[in-house]
């Protein structure tokens, strides 16, 4: 490889820096460790450089090497016993409010359409509204949906990382998507007033 | 019928798995009926795309729109320190490699 190109990847692992930071942070809920993670994966992308294929994108690739350490930080912890146990039969008392007791939407919980929702990831101030409300989440039930979402692993595979059995994590799923649909939503709204 | 709230469960579950299908019909059939449910997929949907919204985009091959792109390609130049910590993280490199 020529100096040239190896410059060039270094200035996009800077210009991607920022995003993985922002993965990195959302995932592990700590700029201290998300800080450390992201260094850690552009060490290993740099040593590694000559094994980027070229196959993906360098940014994909990067973002793998991210994920990989992200998993491998994770398991530590929780060999360490850093992990409060999954209340696995506790009611929600958030969700609860959101439905009336038949089922039907609670009046003031009804989804309401989202103008471009498509174009939404284009807008910075969906973001900041995003990563608030995963902050606002419980941390075993960000965990689960970061693990399916941000990670992009299987529930079969989260269950084995994990430690709950499939039923749960569907249920965990199901609850972290319709509070941070909620909060999102009520994000925009302050945002837009 | 189904009610909403059940309605969210299986909207929620085919993200992940595939629904039977009696569970695949009742939710079709309450979605024809039901506006906010509609509202509620879509969104579920989109929380679904999170992530390739994340490490996707950058990507994609630049073209002349590239420029009016915001939010999260908003990031895509580096600063100063940025740069200084990518030098940083080369200069980790080659201790590690000399060691």
């Amino acid at each position: 490889m020529t100096q040239e190109t190896l410059n060039d990847r270094h200035k996009k692992l800077a210009a991607v820096r920022p995003r993985l930071l922002s993965f990195a942070r959302m995932h592990l809920r700590d700029h201290a460790a998300a800080e450390d993670a992201v260094q850690e994966a552009m060490i290993a992308a740099i040593e590694k450089n000559d094994s980027f294929s070229g196959r993906s994108g360098y940014e994909t690739w990067v973002f793998g090497i991210l994920k990989y350490k992200l998993l491998d930080q994770m398991r530590q912890q929780k060999r360490h016993g850093r992990w409060e146990p999954f209340d696995e039969e506790h009611s929600d008392d958030a969700i609860d409010r959101m439905f009336q007791q038949d089922g039907h939407w609670a009046a003031d919980a009804k989804p309401q359409a989202w103008s471009t929702p498509e174009q939404a990831f284009e807008n910075e101030n969906f973001w900041k509204v995003f990563d608030a409300c995963m902050l606002s989440l419980p941390e075993n039930v960000a965990r689960v949906f970061s693990l399916r979402e941000l990670m992009g692993l299987s529930t079969d595979d989260i269950c084995k990382e994990v430690g709950i059995k499939e039923n749960n994590a569907w249920v965990i799923l199901h609850r972290a998507r319709l509070k941070l649909r909620a909060c999102i939503e009520k994000g925009w709204k302050e945002d837009a007033a | 019928m189904m009610m909403c709230k059940a309605a969210t469960r299986l909207m929620s579950k085919q993200l992940d798995a595939p629904l039977t299908a009696r569970e695949r019909i009742s939710l079709r059939f309450h979605l024809m009926l039901c506006s906010a449910c509609r509202n509620c997929e879509k969104q579920f949907g989109m929380l679904h795309r999170v992530g390739n919204a994340y490490n996707g985009t950058i990507d994609k091959p630049q073209d002349g729109s590239a420029e009016a792109s915001s939010g999260v390609n908003a990031d895509n130049v580096a600063s100063d320190q940025d740069l200084l910590k990518v030098k940083e993280a080369m200069a980790e490199a080659e201790a590690r490699r000399q060691n």
